[in-house]
């Protein structure tokens, strides 16, 4: 059995909130639905439980129109757990639950047996068994929501539909929320649609993600493919960054900065020269002044050069690992020098390997370009070169490049003049 | 647990088995209450007289006006507070459930404005015929309410869909245009004024059989049908679509509900006039009493309703006897301090 979507449409009067949405879904899946506000999440769930009517578009549950069945047939089909329920009317948690068996009980009918057995088995499988005869208004926020939960059990659905259900739940609730909700999925072979928010706990929970932005799908898949830096940027307009984490094994996502709206060729370009750690807190720095940062000579598996791909830096030069900067790699440089509009050096120690980050900060100088030296130590206590460094290090001072005893200093300045 | 429910169960028909009881107990309190002496043991013999069998060993020894009394005023009348108790209760009870909203009674969306238009103008005419034994102020008053909730009830439908808080507010508007126009005929009413303001007032002295007879069917017919749905309006209550997510077919069981108890009403009115507070706090009382599960508020607000203006109603008969006041001002008086106490006591648990 599967879920299927072709073609659905939805607005309110002149505004269009759901454009041309298709898709399928199969028993046994957990899919996010994921998106900025308003891009339609909750409408989808709010069509696909009948709540609201398509404008075109069908939606099956394996062969059948869901127009096609009855409420109370589909409400034994498929089970909604709202983003958070409520009610000031004085009825038990117990009373609550036996709500869910309303579509199998007769209008002259009272509850048997088998349903009182469902709703215990309900009631177990999410831990509120032992809240049965408390008032259901009593409960706190994540006892509140686990009686939801066993109230959509007790109707034996099949398809499972969340609306962001641990939005208003602390970290420790909504993971075992996740994790009940998980484990029902695969022992009872449902399918679960969930609207959310939280990007990592889509990632390590759902088997598949739609990405919706505008009312449209922007991308579907596994996490890995649809939770990119790029799809994210795009939908919702942020920079961030996306890691595989080792311990769980499932992506999770960092974000930076809200993304610059004007293009990045009108911004001021940074190029920055360092090493061994010494350039990832300027890297940072740069990069939330937002200027376009070009980064070279490095060495890869270089602290600096994790930093930079941190901070989505494209524009870098890199050496083999512990090998000194090659002669073609050094042109590589220069020509991102060029395109610079000022160069940066870090605190970075001189050896042989490197000396040639130096020449390229020369060539700078000697273009017109500012050189700016962030200089905590004196050149003699980071000269490894037997002078060689200190003596294109005192050239460079001699054509005018500035030495800054603070970042702080140091970026407030290029902030002031570019 | 299954035991636990069972003693639900129980208890639940334990209350139902007491209110009936006390509910056969004012039907006889009541009627042999009344300003004409007519002792209880004439009663019981002119009841046996009515017999098979029995009846004709009964000696006749009480005056024909006593029997007339106690058959053709009396006994309607108890019969007819007891109707509309229940029917005023009941409509309550729904309403209070399709609102979500406490202070919702049967007259919320124009019923009662309607049927005093009706009433007013039937009586400003000064029509005399009879429709089907109705009289014309029944008949006037019954459409007039029947008419105005129709009206309502199509503002306020968006294509299949009912908005209720629509409904609240164009009932709000067509009441207080009616009003005005009802004010203007009592204005320019002269000596008919007196009479209208006895029917705005509620009472149930002009009861007859031909009353009984045109609205029992109906009134029980429509709190047979509340009753039938009781479990859904539990649903209703957790808010619409929770209701429709569980399988209530939302649209059609407020649409069946909102005509029941509209058409309950209306018929209620229609004989007695505009009684207050007896829709908006039994209801409550009965919440108190037995929980909000529609399942047994429905029923028992059904009987402690009839209780409640059966007694009332012979209370009106007897305060100021002979002469009887209209038992509106009663049930006002009774209920309006009780729902006062309510709202102090909700306001200290919500404080608390």
């Amino acid at each position: 059995m599967a879920l299927s979507i072709d073609d659905l449409k939805f607005g309110y009067s002149e505004k269009e909130i759901l454009k041309k949405i298709g898709f399928t879904s199969h028993h046994g899946e957990m899919l996010a639905l994921l998106g900025p506000n308003g891009s339609g999440k909750t409408t989808l769930l709010k069509l696909l439980s009948k709540i609201l009517c398509p404008e075109c578009g069908v939606i099956k549950i394996g062969d059948v129109c869901i127009d096609n069945i009855p409420q109370k047939e589909l409400a034994k089909e498929m089970a909604v757990i709202p983003q958070s329920f409520d009610t000031t009317f004085s009825f038990t948690a117990h009373e609550i639950v036996m709500m869910g068996r309303t579509p199998y009980i007769s209008r002259f009918g009272s509850e048997s047996a088998m349903d009182f057995e469902v709703v215990e088995r309900a009631m177990k499988r999410t831990d509120t068994w032992q809240m049965r005869d408390s008032m259901f208004y009593n409960l706190s926020g994540g006892e509140k929501q686990r009686v939801i939960i066993a109230r959509a059990l007790a109707q034996e659905p099949h398809i499972l539909l969340l609306d962001e259900p641990t939005s208003s739940l602390d970290i420790n609730h909504q993971l075992e929320i996740l994790t009940t909700v998980r484990s029902l999925v695969k022992e009872e072979n449902m399918l679960v649609i969930a609207a959310f928010h939280d990007l990592n706990m889509a990632a390590k929970y759902f088997d598949k993600i739609l990405l919706l932005s505008n009312g449209k799908v922007h991308a579907e898949g596994e996490p890995a493919d649809v939770l990119t830096e790029k799809n994210i940027r795009d939908v919702y307009g942020v920079d961030v960054v996306v890691k595989n984490n080792p311990i769980t094994d499932s992506i999770y996502v960092v974000p930076l900065d809200k993304a610059e709206k004007i293009s990045s060729n009108s911004r001021p370009k940074a190029h920055v020269i360092c090493g061994g750690g010494s350039g990832s807190p300027l890297l940072n720095r740069l990069k939330k002044n937002r200027f376009h940062i070009s980064v070279g000579v490095l060495n890869m598996l270089d602290t600096d050069h994790e930093t930079a791909s941190y901070l989505n830096i494209e524009d870098i030069v890199l050496e083999a690992p512990f090998s000194p900067i090659s002669d073609s790699n050094h042109i590589e440089n220069l020509k991102l020098v060029k395109e610079a509009d000022f160069v940066v050096l870090s605190d970075f120690s001189i050896g042989s390997g490197n000396l040639k980050n130096l020449e390229a900060a020369i060539y700078a100088i000697k273009h017109k370009i500012p050189v700016m030296i962030y200089e905590k130590r004196k050149i003699k206590d980071k000269d490894f070169t037997n002078g060689k460094g200190s003596k294109l290090y005192d050239e460079l001072i001699d054509n005018g490049a500035m030495t800054f005893g603070s970042k702080r200093e140091l970026i407030s300045y290029v902030q002031s003049c570019f | 647990m299954e035991k636990n429910i069972q003693n639900k169960y129980k208890k639940w028909s334990t209350i139902i088995i007491i209110l009936i009881l006390i509910l056969l107990f004012s039907l006889i309190l009541s009627s042999v209450t009344g300003s004409a002496n007519i002792s209880n043991m004439q009663i019981i013999k002119m009841l046996l007289h009515k017999l098979p069998f029995v009846g004709d060993r009964i000696a006749v020894d009480w005056k024909d006006s006593s029997e007339l009394i106690f058959f053709n005023i009396r006994l309607p009348r108890v019969i007819l507070a007891m109707l509309i108790g229940s029917a005023l209760a009941v409509a309550g009870a729904t309403y209070q459930a399709i609102f979500k909203n406490p202070m919702a009674d049967p007259y919320i969306i124009g019923v009662s404005t309607g049927a005093a238009f009706g009433a007013n103008l039937a009586i400003l005419l000064g029509l005399s015929f009879s429709i089907l034994g109705l009289s014309p102020i029944s008949f006037f008053a019954f459409f007039g309410s029947i008419t105005v909730t129709f009206f309502v009830y199509n503002i306020s439908k968006i294509g299949r869909k009912i908005h209720v808080e629509t409904l609240l507010l164009s009932g709000i508007a067509i009441g207080a245009f009616l009003s005005a126009i009802t004010s203007f005929m009592m204005y320019i009413a002269g000596d008919k004024l007196h009479q209208m303001v006895y029917w705005m007032m509620g009472g149930l002295w002009t009861s007859s059989w031909a009353d009984v007879k045109n609205i029992a069917i109906f009134i029980i017919g429509g709190i047979l049908v509340i009753i039938f749905y009781s479990r859904e309006l539990n649903l209703l209550l957790m808010g619409d679509e929770t209701a429709q997510n569980l399988g209530v077919d939302v649209n059609r069981v407020k649409k069946i509900l909102l005509a029941s108890s509209s058409l309950i009403t209306a018929f209620a009115v229609s004989v007695s006039g505009l009684i207050g507070f007896v829709g908006l706090v039994i209801p409550h009382i009965m919440r108190i009493v037995v929980g909000p599960d529609h399942r047994i508020l429905i029923p028992t607000s059904a009987l402690f309703g009839a209780i409640f203006l059966v007694l009332t109603d012979a209370a009106a008969r007897v305060v100021l006897s002979p002469t009887e006041i209209p038992v509106g001002i009663l049930t006002a008086f009774f209920g309006g301090p009780f729902f006062t106490y309510l709202l102090i006591k909700r306001k200290k648990s919500v404080s608390r």
